[in-house]
C-alpha cells in the first residue's frame, strides 16, 4: 500500500520536474518570471487533447508535434513581450506583472474554449502489475520521457555551443556581448526551449490526468516550488525536486484528503524559501 | 534668473492647490451621489456597490504593492477570508453580534492572519513574495473548501438570508470607500508613507537610514489586508452568501492588479481611476462578450507594463508637469 504511494509519487514527480524546467530556465537566464507558465502548460495540454481526442492522432505523435509548436510560441512571446523588458531595470518585477496579465489571457482563452467539463483522452498503453503494485504504463512512459528530456537539456547546456551561450548570458548579458554572443538571439532560443519543454510537459499532463483550466494555478504553484527547490535552471536539480514534490504530495494523501494535495507545493515552497532560499542545487547563474 | 523660477513654482503651487480642491470636491460629490442611491427607487444598487468594492479592493492592493513595492498575487485571499469570517460567525455559528460591528471588527482577525503570514512572507522579495502569496491563496482556498461542511459550508458556501439587508450594506461600503480613501491620502503625506516608499525604492538603503522595515511592511500589509477583508465582510452582508469558488478566485486579483497598474501604482488617484475604468469596461463586456472579459484584463496589464509602466497618473504627470505635485 505505502510502496504503491511511493511509486505513484515518483512517477508523477517526473512530470512535475519537466513541467517546471522551462520556468527555471528563463528565470535563471534572463530574470524573467513567467507566472503564466502554469496556464501555458494547461493550454498545451488542451492542444494535445485536441490533437488526440478530436483529430485522432496517436498521443506520442501529438507530443512530438508540440515540441516545435512550443518552441515557436516561445520565440514569439520573447520577441513580442520579453525583449522590451530585459533591458530595463526591475526586469523581475515588471516581467512578473506582465506575465500575470498573460496568464489571465491564456486562462481566459482556455476556459472559454474548453472550460465546461473535464477532458481526458485514452492512451493505448498497458498497465503493469508487479506483485501488489499497479503501475500504469502511461505514467511510466511520462516519467521516462520527462527524465530523458531533463538529461537532454543538461547535456545541451553543458556540451553544445548554444547551451554554453545560454549559460554565458545567464551570468552576464554585457560580458557575453563582448565575447561576440548576441544575448537577444540566445535569450529568444532559451525562451523557445522553455516553451518547447512546456509543450511536451503539457502533453504528458494530458496523458496522465483529466484536464480543467483551473489546473493552471495548481501547476504554477508546483512549478515554482520545484524550481526554487531545485535551483534556478539546473535541470538535474529540477528533476530531483520534482520527484521530492511528487513524493510529498503522494505521501500527504495518506493522512489528508486528496483535494488538498496542491497545497503541499505551497508548504514546500514556504519551507524552502525560509530555510534555504537558494535551493538544494546550484542555480544556472553561478556556474 | 531666479524670478521666473519662483513664478513658475508659484504657478505650480496654485495649479496643484486648484487640482486638490477639484479632487476633494469631486470626491465629496461622488460620496453624496452614492449615499443617495439606496433611497432612489429603481436605482442600480448592485452596479454602484460593485464599483465601490472594485475601488476599495484595488486601493487595498495599492497599499502593499503600490506604496511598499511588494507585488501580491494572492491578495484576494484576504477578501475571501473576510467573507468567511463573517459567514462562519453569523451564518454558521449564529453569534449574536450586530452585523455592522462584525463587518468592521471581524476583519481585524484577518489582520492577525496577515501578520502571521507576513512575518515569513515579507522576508521574501520580488517574485518570491508574489509567488508565495499566489500559492497561499490557492492553499487557503483548498483548506477552506475541505473544512467540515457544517463549519465552512464546503463547496456550497454559507447562506445567511436572515442578515440580508442590501441598503445597510450599501452604506457600509460607502463608509469603507471613504475610510480607505482618507487613509490613503493620509498615508501618502505621512512619515509612515514616506518610509514605505523608501522601502519600495531601496529596502537596504531604507533600513540603513533607520526605518524599521519589518514593522513598516507588516503595518502596510495589515492595513492592506484589513480593507480587503472588510470589503469581503460587507459583500457578505450585501449578498448574504459566500462561495468558495468566487471569493478566492485569482480573477479578482487580476482585476485589482490591472486597476492599480492602469491607474498608476503608488498614487491615491490611480487605483480609483484604474478600477473605475476597468469596472465600466467589464460591465460593458460582461453582458455582450463574457469570454472576452478575462483576456481583456490580461491584455490591459500587459500593455500598461510594456508602454505606460507608471499608469495613467504617471502618463499625465509626464506631459503636464504642473500636475506633478499633487495628483498622487
Amino acid at each position: 500500500m505505502s510502496l504503491q504511494v511511493v511509486v505513484n509519487g515518483l512517477l508523477i514527480g517526473g512530470v512535475y520536474g519537466i513541467a517546471a524546467l522551462g520556468l527555471g530556465l528563463v528565470w535563471g537566464v534572463m530574470s524573467v518570471v513567467n507566472v503564466a507558465h502554469g496556464d501555458l502548460l494547461i493550454f498545451f495540454a488542451y492542444m494535445t487533447w485536441v490533437l488526440v481526442a478530436v483529430q485522432n492522432l496517436p498521443p506520442f505523435v501529438a507530443l512530438v508535434l508540440l515540441l516545435p509548436v512550443g518552441f515557436v510560441v516561445g520565440m514569439l512571446l520573447y520577441h513580442l513581450l520579453v525583449r522590451h523588458l530585459v533591458r530595463r531595470t526591475e526586469v523581475e518585477l515588471m516581467s512578473l506583472v506582465l506575465f500575470f496579465g498573460l496568464s489571465a489571457m491564456v486562462y481566459g482563452f482556455s476556459s472559454y474554449q474548453w472550460g465546461a467539463d473535464l477532458r481526458s483522452m485514452p492512451v493505448p498503453l498497458p498497465t503493469f502489475r508487479l506483485a501488489e503494485l499497479v503501475i500504469p504504463g502511461t505514467r511510466v512512459a511520462a516519467f521516462l520521457i520527462g527524465a530523458g528530456l531533463v538529461v537532454a537539456l543538461q547535456w545541451f547546456l553543458r556540451r553544445t555551443y548554444w547551451g554554453k551561450a545560454i549559460r554565458a548570458v545567464a551570468q552576464s548579458r554585457d560580458a557575453s556581448r563582448a565575447l561576440g554572443i548576441n544575448p537577444d538571439r540566445v535569450s529568444a532560443v532559451a525562451f523557445g526551449i522553455s516553451l518547447a519543454y512546456a509543450g511536451v510537459a503539457g502533453a504528458l499532463i494530458a496523458m496522465t490526468s483529466p484536464l480543467s483550466p483551473s489546473l493552471g494555478v495548481a501547476f504554477a504553484g508546483r512549478s515554482f516550488a520545484v524550481v526554487v527547490l531545485g535551483g534556478l535552471g539546473n535541470p538535474i536539480g529540477t528533476l530531483v525536486a520534482g520527484l521530492v514534490l511528487g513524493l510529498a504530495e503522494s505521501l500527504s494523501t495518506l493522512w489528508m484528503t486528496f483535494g488538498l494535495s496542491p497545497a503541499v507545493a505551497f508548504v514546500l515552497l514556504i519551507i524552502v524559501l525560509i530555510v534555504r532560499p537558494t535551493g538544494l542545487f546550484k542555480p544556472l547563474r553561478t556556474r | 534668473m531666479k524670478a521666473p523660477v519662483l513664478a513658475r513654482r508659484a504657478d505650480v503651487r496654485d495649479a496643484s492647490r486648484l487640482l486638490n480642491l477639484t479632487l476633494v470636491g469631486l470626491g465629496v460629490l461622488a460620496v453624496v451621489f452614492l449615499a443617495l442611491q439606496p433611497s432612489r427607487p429603481g436605482a442600480l444598487l448592485v452596479f454602484w456597490f460593485n464599483l465601490m468594492q472594485a475601488i476599495v479592493l484595488a486601493q487595498s492592493l495599492n497599499l502593499i504593492t503600490g506604496y511598499t513595492g511588494y507585488v501580491d498575487f494572492g491578495h484576494v485571499v484576504f477578501y475571501g477570508l473576510g467573507t468567511y469570517v463573517a459567514g462562519i460567525a453569523i451564518g454558521q455559528l449564529g453569534l449574536a453580534v450586530p452585523v455592522p460591528l462584525w463587518a468592521f471588527v471581524g476583519p481585524l482577525l484577518i489582520v492577525v492572519i496577515a501578520v502571521l503570514v507576513g512575518l515569513p512572507a515579507l522576508r521574501l522579495r520580488g517574485a518570491y513574495f508574489a509567488i508565495a502569496m499566489l500559492s497561499f491563496n490557492e492553499a487557503t482556498r483548498l483548506v477552506v473548501l475541505n473544512l467540515p461542511r457544517d463549519f465552512a459550508g464546503g463547496a456550497f458556501g454559507i447562506p445567511a438570508p436572515e442578515i440580508y439587508d442590501p441598503h445597510a450594506a450599501f452604506y457600509a461600503m460607502v463608509a469603507l470607500l471613504v475610510a480607505i480613501t482618507v487613509f490613503t491620502v493620509w498615508l501618502a503625506g505621512s512619515r509612515f508613507g514616506v518610509g514605505l516608499k523608501a522601502i519600495r525604492d531601496d529596502e537596504g538603503a531604507a533600513a540603513v537610514m533607520g526605518i524599521g522595515t519589518t514593522p513598516y511592511k507588516l503595518a502596510a500589509f495589515g492595513a492592506s489586508a484589513y480593507f480587503a477583508a472588510a470589503a469581503g465582510a460587507v459583500d457578505y452582508w450585501f449578498v448574504a452568501h459566500t462561495s468558495n469558488e468566487l471569493v478566492f478566485n485569482t480573477v479578482v486579483t487580476v482585476e485589482m492588479v490591472a486597476g492599480v497598474f492602469l491607474g498608476g501604482a503608488g498614487t491615491v488617484v490611480g487605483p480609483v481611476l484604474g478600477a473605475t475604468i476597468l469596472y465600466l469596461v467589464r460591465d460593458f463586456l460582461w453582458g455582450r462578450f463574457p469570454f472576452l472579459y478575462l483576456p481583456m484584463f490580461g491584455a490591459v496589464i500587459a500593455v500598461v507594463v510594456l508602454y505606460v509602466p507608471r499608469g495613467i497618473v504617471g502618463f499625465v504627470e509626464d506631459r503636464v508637469p504642473a500636475l506633478r505635485a499633487k495628483i498622487r
